[in-house]
């Protein structure tokens, strides 16, 4: 024990005690001090240069309004006409930062972005000038998370903040547990800076589009979001194509990001639904005379989920006939969505990653030209999938009657 | 000046050795009224036989003292006899049956002496001090005339409760008997449960005034001698007027009294007190206080309770993980909370950040005065409770529920989330076995909200390692108070965290270092090889 005398504990502990006190709480900022950013929008303005953001701001007060207040009375109403916990501010300015300083100029409370959930960038920011400036913001950021998924909107991005999603608060948190869902396209932050950096990939990011629904039951849901395909980046950031929801499909089991799907196979009998339960893809690059060749192998595992066509299931050789029918139908999909990369000349897939990795040599001299070599580079696919199961009956009791 | 005091006394007491052979008794005691006597010198003085002297001294000892009562007898040779005791204090019935009557009827006082004493707990006693200290004791003593001695017979009949059940550590299994204030009483709980010449209580006295029986309990063999010694030195340099609970001889002994932690642990369980014992720690009994000290203690008795030992090690090993998460919650959780509401938003998952948000937005106050108004409102409920009238409890906590729980976040003078925290600390705290540690830790927990608020997740931390290097430094009588955990002692892990089966954890404490194994090895119980 250090033993101080009387004299100097008592210094001691004045010190420590008006320190403590005289310095405050300076760096203290309550929750209800706090702006809350749960998704925020990137458009092009439509005269000038430089970027309009829209962002969607939490608005805590609002979750119980629809309650009555008191006690417990969070029930976050389902309001149609807009939704009731967050509003929307919009600044523009040359650059994120610029925009940054803008927003936080309007809000009353300190905006808070770690808890920022989707980022969505319309088609027209990457058609025109580029992602990277943005990204580079981004990617400096501390406050943004690197898991925040990466949209893009076909049309205005703030169209996708003004849509009012049912089922959940607010759009941010729509758009998050969308893009959670397994059919879905996630593209993580952190995943379009790795393809956006790295050579011999290029990035992706899902596709979405506002849609003014249908009514349904005499009950209208004004928008909603939807995925749209896929939206495919060059180089340098722009925009070089945009993929159809079918032809996505293709891009997914090529990156090796589908994980559930259903695969409608086209028997001679008739069709027939799989559901996918565990799919993996893999990439290699062969070294041939004529240089390069790519040869990606497709597995899956699936579950007879319909038998429309009516087959046997009892019959082992059907299962063959199955498995046969389905690859084909995913090397169609990937062969599809190859075609249209090699047209716009980006590599989304990391076919020459794949090189990179199991042909160093020749990627040193493809690396300068490889947007124009992917054009021509060779694809060999190939597909094996394994059909396990046929759910809780093998031919339905109608059928077996017959 | 003392020295002047000083030999003016020598010279009184030649004086009186003098006057003592000459004066008459009546003039001894104006003498010592006038204060022309010390009263050392009567403590000292030695019985003369003189009867007459002996029962006028005492009974000036014991002016303005109601229930001081003394008896003439005649004795069968003619002499005659008299006995004093504290009217109160005396089983009278008994006195007569067994000194009154054989005074009466004996022949021979020196037989009687050694008769009475073969049948009685008595003490002989020589000087006038110790007449009059054991008759405050509650002995009656009594003297005859032209016998240069007296006799302290023991019949004391000071008013005590029974053996009741341990209110305050209750088991499920488990011997339900508790302590209480009679010192005898206590100690024969402590015997029976050690049937051993091994168990020793060495006997002091503590207070000037209260002359205060207090026992020092240990097995002779188990504990360190020098522990022992060690303590009985500790007890002996007391110097009080009285001793009303042993929670004074507590903060008189212990190494480091300004500590916030107590370095020993009461228990009012004679079992936890044995327990104690057998690991080779002391327990230290008081007269009138119904609990025993046991040390040397250490911090991670806070989480072990008396039921461990009784339930089964599974789950007795869960149940102390989920103290130990207790001891954190109660330490910590407002803290935590604090912290991470005003400094670290990004560490909530965002529904919750929202849901705090939206309960915390009429609140007028930073999150770390709520959370001080909250808590002392908790704290003022509490102190209530155990002072209110038993049969006003109800009222207190309907009040509180109302006021704290409901009308407080109605008016949004605090937020529910805040009230949930500071309403889990408070229960976790009184989860802890141990109530002492306990009120550490609820004190504690003030100082961190502060921190918290001030500093964030710095200033919590801050101070937990300020805490940590604190009880780290700590010693309970030479043991150290974080043991086994710091320093780590890998053979007594055993019973600190979990608690393993008894046939697995053959080592006592520390404490014990002359005598460390406590059961013989391999007894793990197996099924036999032939079916019996």
């Amino acid at each position: 024990m250090i033993t101080l005398s009387r004299r100097r504990r008592l210094v001691w502990a004045t010190v420590v005690a008006t320190s403590l006190v005289a310095s405050g709480c300076w760096d203290r900022v309550e929750v209800n001090d706090l702006a809350i950013v749960l998704a925020a929008a990137v458009d092009v303005p439509e005269e000038g240069s430089g970027y309009e953001i829209t962002v969607e701001l939490a608005q805590p007060a609002a979750l119980n309004a629809g309650g009555g207040g008191g006690l417990g009375g969070s029930s976050g109403g389902m309001s149609t006409t807009q939704s009731p916990g967050a509003i929307l501010l919009t600044a523009r300015g040359a650059s994120w930062g610029q925009v940054l300083a803008l927003l936080q100029e309007r809000a009353s409370r300190r905006l808070e972005w770690s808890h920022l959930r989707a980022i969505v960038f319309s088609v027209e920011v990457a058609r025109r000038t580029s992602v990277l400036p943005l990204l580079d913001f981004l990617s400096r950021f501390r406050q943004i998370h690197p898991h925040v998924p990466v949209l893009v909107a076909d049309g205005r991005a703030e169209d996708v903040l003004a849509a009012t999603p049912p089922l959940e608060t607010g759009v941010g948190d729509f758009l998050r547990r969308l893009t959670r869902q397994r059919p879905f396209m996630r593209v993580p932050l952190y995943e379009f800076f790795r393809d956006a950096y790295e050579p011999g990939i290029d990035p992706v990011a899902p596709l979405v589009k506002v849609v003014q629904a249908a009514p349904v039951a005499s009950r209208t849901i004004p928008s909603d979001v939807r995925l749209d395909g896929a939206a495919l980046f060059d180089q340098r950031g722009r925009l070089a194509a945009t993929l159809s929801d079918h032809v996505t499909r293709g891009l997914l089991w090529l990156r090796d990001m589908i994980t559930q799907s259903t695969v409608t196979v086209r028997l001679p009998q008739g069709e027939m639904d799989l559901e996918l339960l565990n799919a993996a893809t893999r990439l290699h690059a062969e070294r041939t005379p004529g240089g390069p060749r790519i040869r990606a192998e497709f597995w899956a595992e699936d579950d007879i989920v319909d038998n429309r066509a009516s087959v046997d299931l009892k019959d082992p050789t059907t299962y063959a006939q199955i498995s046969r029918v389905a690859a084909e139908e995913v090397i169609a999909r990937a062969e599809e969505a190859i075609r249209e990369a090699q047209r716009a000349g980006v590599d989304p897939f990391g076919f020459g990653q794949a090189i990179h990795r199991d042909d160093p040599e020749d990627w040193r001299t493809w690396q300068a030209d490889w947007p124009a070599r992917m054009r021509e580079v060779p694809v060999d696919l190939t597909a094996r999938i394994d059909v396990r199961r046929t759910g809780i009956t093998a031919n339905a009791t109608l059928r077996e009657g017959r | 000046m003392s020295r002047d005091r000083q030999t003016l006394v020598q010279l009184q007491l030649a004086a009186h050795d003098l006057l003592d052979k000459l004066t008459a008794v009546v003039d001894l005691v104006a003498a010592l009224r006038a204060g022309l006597l010390d009263p050392r010198w009567l403590r000292r003085k030695p019985l003369g036989g003189n009867l007459d002297e002996t029962l006028a001294l005492v009974s000036m000892a014991y002016e303005n003292t109601d229930d001081f009562t003394t008896r003439s007898v005649s004795c069968r040779d003619g002499r005659r006899a008299v006995l004093a005791f504290l009217s109160g204090t005396v089983n009278e019935k008994v006195l007569d049956r067994s000194v009154i009557q054989p005074l009466k009827s004996g022949g021979d006082v020196q037989a009687l002496f050694a008769r009475l004493h073969r049948a009685q707990p008595t003490e002989t006693l020589l000087t006038m001090g110790d007449v009059v200290e054991r008759i405050a004791a509650g002995k009656a003593v009594f003297w005859v005339e032209d016998e240069p001695r007296a006799l302290a017979v023991k019949v004391a009949r000071f008013s005590k409760r029974s053996v009741n059940r341990a209110g305050n550590e209750r088991v499920i299994r488990g011997p339900k008997d508790g302590f209480t204030e009679d010192l005898d009483t206590n100690i024969s709980l402590v015997r029976r449960r050690i049937r051993s010449p091994h168990l020793k209580f060495v006997a002091l006295k503590v207070g000037d005034f209260s002359r205060t029986e207090v026992r020092v309990a240990y097995i002779e063999g188990i504990a360190r001698a020098s522990l022992v010694e060690e303590i009985v030195r500790r007890i002996r340099r007391i110097r009080i007027d009285g001793v009303l609970d042993s929670a004074q001889i507590e903060e008189f002994v212990e190494d480091n009294p300004w500590s916030i932690f107590r370095q020993s642990v009461w228990t009012e369980r004679p079992d936890t007190a044995v327990g104690g014992l057998l690991e080779g720690r002391v327990a230290i009994l008081v007269d009138n206080t119904p609990t025993a000290l046991v040390v040397p203690s250490t911090f991670w008795q806070i989480i072990q309770s008396a039921e461990d030992y009784y339930e089964s090690w599974f789950a007795a090993s869960a149940l102390r993980y989920l103290r130990f998460f207790f001891l954190f919650a109660a330490l910590l959780l407002p803290a935590t909370y604090v912290a991470v509401t005003t400094f670290h938003q990004s560490m909530l998952p965002p529904t919750l950040l929202l849901t705090l948000a939206n309960a915390r937005e009429r609140v007028p106050f930073p999150a770390m005065i709520e959370a001080l108004i909250i808590e002392l409102s908790f704290e003022i409920l509490r102190e209530a409770a155990i002072r209110v009238p038993q049969y006003l409890t109800q009222a207190v906590s309907i009040v509180g529920a109302l006021v704290i729980g409901s009308a407080a976040i109605q008016a949004s003078i605090a937020s529910a989330p805040m009230v949930i925290v500071v309403a889990m600390t408070g229960i976790a705290n009184f989860a802890l076995p141990h109530f002492n540690q306990a009120l550490a830790v609820r004190v504690l927990r003030f100082p961190l909200v502060v921190l918290a608020g001030i500093l964030g997740f710095y200033g919590l931390i801050l101070g937990l390692l300020v805490i940590l290097v604190h009880a780290a430094g700590l010693r309970s009588f030479g043991t150290p108070f974080l043991q086994p955990a710091a320093p780590l002692r890998w053979r007594n892990v055993g019973d600190f965290m979990g608690r393993l089966p008894w046939f697995a954890q053959p080592y006592r404490t520390p404490s014990a270092e002359t005598n460390p194994v406590r059961e013989a090895p391999g007894q793990q119980p197996q099924p036999p090889r032939v079916a019996p």
